[in-house]
């Protein structure tokens, strides 16, 4: 009997130490969802909208479920046009998933036919040499690796430097990564510190308060940088760290940049909490390059615009890659 | 007769609290202030030599729980263990007036009471303050060993907060770090009784006039919530003075926080 209590009893003080599984109501994560959107995006223009107002008007449904929610502010954030501001739940990461799919790609899967060898130096770097002339092309595939990956750049410069007269560099389809990564990589072509432009943070956009602007600049990683041509070949997915790898480059009098424009996202995104725990990232900061210009949502428009067409798609040529050995060609001479 | 008074107090305090937590600042105020109030009933007839007027050099570790709530951080509310450590010095410029100056160091390590802990791998703000303080304070009013003061001055704070968060949802570790300057004007009283080598007291300052700097921003505030209380006691033994003290510090602005602790530390008077 003795025993017969004390599993009773055993029984019912463990039920009781489960947790408590607490659930949060819908409109608590949308009131957080607007009070961050609304604190931390740095463009707040671009939620004084119609659509935006009536949608923060309407109450929201009690009994819509946390996936189909997810939906719904990944709807929201759609409208924005950013590929920084993402909510990530526990199904799928929402908002601006497809924001590239309206992009036409300007470069071919394949362009190894220009090449005399292409090698993988890292995930992040190819390096080659292009066929019949005496230009190097290095293929920049994405910043999203550690700033100390570029580092090789310097032995790769210190060698181009003495068999090469001129350097393409190719962003198409990076869609960034860490922008310490690609101030690095540029680093490796400036002899001195150059500014890149200015930049400052949002600090709370419902009272317009930013920090002040700051200079950025890109010093100097190598004693040999590399002074010679250098042509920067640009896409619509050329984008964030990567579009600061542009402006950097452009910085520099002897870079040109070719190709389309870039994809608008130069903001540096913070991440913020929601009160379940879902993620939410919003661009917080506003860049500005050496001319006064701010490339979000814009891109950064090239010195030469050469786009692909389905017809050199589909004889596999590289016009862009083309132009760039004609107009270092033209430079040579 | 005094410890029974004490014991009953407490019981008492016990039951009609259904147990709650003593920890809850008003409950040791309340038996402390029965405590002091019974002493001094008791010992009204008895003077005590013992001054508190000469210079003093105090040494001091604390631990105990703190809460904090700021929505700049999270929508969740952080606890945890907090380890304090107290230097002060006081010297007398006159019979009445003493100066004090002190300063403080906390270090503690939150945790977020989580809504959904399964989305995270884990979660945790460090919390550093460092507080200067410096006061004057007055005698007003001596009776036998029982002394009145009031105290004004003023506190220099910095926070810094450091949170450090890996989410399931996300690839990276995310680390942010938060930093505020306060500037505090305090205003308090102190009472304290000397009773032979015993000597307890009780401190109790309120902040009428803050102005905290935070991303390039200055804030001010006037007459908010914050407050300190503090309840002490000391034993002399030979030259030193061996202290065990409870404090409770709240403040709303410009983030919620409260602290709880016991701290015991040593006074070296000369």
């Amino acid at each position: 009997m003795k025993f017969l209590l004390f599993l009773a009893s055993a029984v019912w003080i463990l039920t009781a130490c489960k947790k408590e599984q607490r659930v949060i109501d819908n409109e608590l994560i949308v009131d957080a969802f607007w009070y961050e959107i609304s604190t931390y995006y740095a463009y707040p223009e671009k939620l004084k909208t119609k659509y935006f107002d009536y949608q923060k008007s309407q109450p929201i449904d009690a009994s819509l479920s946390e996936s189909y929610l997810a939906i719904y502010l990944g709807q929201l954030l759609d409208s924005l046009q950013d590929a920084h501001v993402h909510l990530y739940t526990p199904w799928h990461i929402v908002g601006n998933s497809e924001y590239f799919n309206s992009f036409k790609s300007n470069s071919l899967d394949d362009n190894s036919k220009y090449f005399d060898s292409l090698v993988f130096i890292n995930k992040a770097i190819q390096w080659g040499r292009i066929k019949n002339t005496t230009f190097a092309y290095i293929k920049i595939r994405t910043f999203d690796v550690p700033s100390e990956q570029f580092t090789l750049l310097d032995s790769l410069i210190l060698i181009m430097k003495s068999t090469t007269e001129a350097l393409v560099i190719d962003v198409r389809g990076n869609r960034g990564g860490w922008v310490e990564s690609a101030l690095n990589a540029a680093s490796f072509f400036t002899a001195s510190p150059r500014k890149m432009g200015t930049i400052r943070y949002c600090i709370d956009a419902k009272l317009k308060r930013y920090s002040s602007w700051q200079p950025i600049y890109v010093n100097p990683e190598t004693l040999h940088p590399y002074n010679k041509p250098i042509v920067v070949i640009t896409d619509r997915y050329t984008y964030s760290a990567s579009e600061w790898f542009v402006l950097a480059m452009t910085s520099f009098s002897n870079v040109k940049v070719i190709g389309d424009t870039t994809g608008g996202g130069t903001s540096i995104p913070v991440v913020r909490e929601l009160p379940n725990g879902w993620l939410l990232s919003l661009s917080n900061s506003q860049l500005i390059n050496n001319e006064g210009l701010d490339i979000q949502f814009k891109g950064y428009p090239p010195d030469v615009t050469i786009i692909m067409n389905d017809n050199d798609k589909s004889q596999l040529r590289d016009t862009p890659l083309e132009l760039a050995i004609k107009m270092l060609d033209s430079s040579g001479k | 007769m005094i410890y029974t008074s004490v014991v009953v107090g407490l019981l008492t305090r016990l039951k009609k609290n259904k147990g709650g937590c003593l920890l809850f600042w008003g409950q040791p105020l309340s038996l402390f202030c029965t405590f002091n109030l019974i002493l001094f009933v008791e010992t009204n007839q008895m003077c005590f030599a013992e001054t508190n007027n000469c210079f003093q050099f105090e040494a001091s570790i604390g631990f105990g729980d703190i809460k904090l709530k700021n929505r700049e951080f999270n929508y969740f509310n952080y606890d945890g263990i907090s380890k304090t450590y107290t230097a002060r010095v006081l010297f007398p410029l006159t019979d009445r007036i003493k100066f004090q100056s002190k300063y403080e160091n906390s270090h503690a390590k939150l945790f977020p009471n989580l809504y959904h802990a399964q989305f995270y791998e884990y979660h945790f703000l460090d919390f550093a303050l460092s507080n200067t303080t410096i006061s004057l304070s007055c005698k007003v009013f001596t009776h036998y060993s029982a002394t009145l003061s009031i105290c004004i001055g003023s506190n220099i704070q910095k926070y810094k907060f450091k949170k450090v968060f890996k989410s399931k949802l996300y690839d990276y570790e995310l680390v942010y770090h938060y930093s505020y300057k306060e500037f505090d004007m305090l205003v308090g009283g102190l009472i304290d009784y000397i009773l032979g080598k015993l000597t307890t007291g009780i401190e109790y300052f309120i902040y009428p006039y803050s102005s905290y700097y935070h991303l390039e921003q200055a804030s001010f505030s006037f007459f908010n919530n914050n407050h300190l209380v503090d309840l002490f006691c000391s034993y002399k033994l030979n030259k030193i003075n061996f202290k065990a003290y409870y404090r409770y510090f709240y403040k709303s602005y410009p983030f919620r926080v409260s602290q709880n602790f016991l701290g015991f530390g040593i006074v070296y008077k000369i």
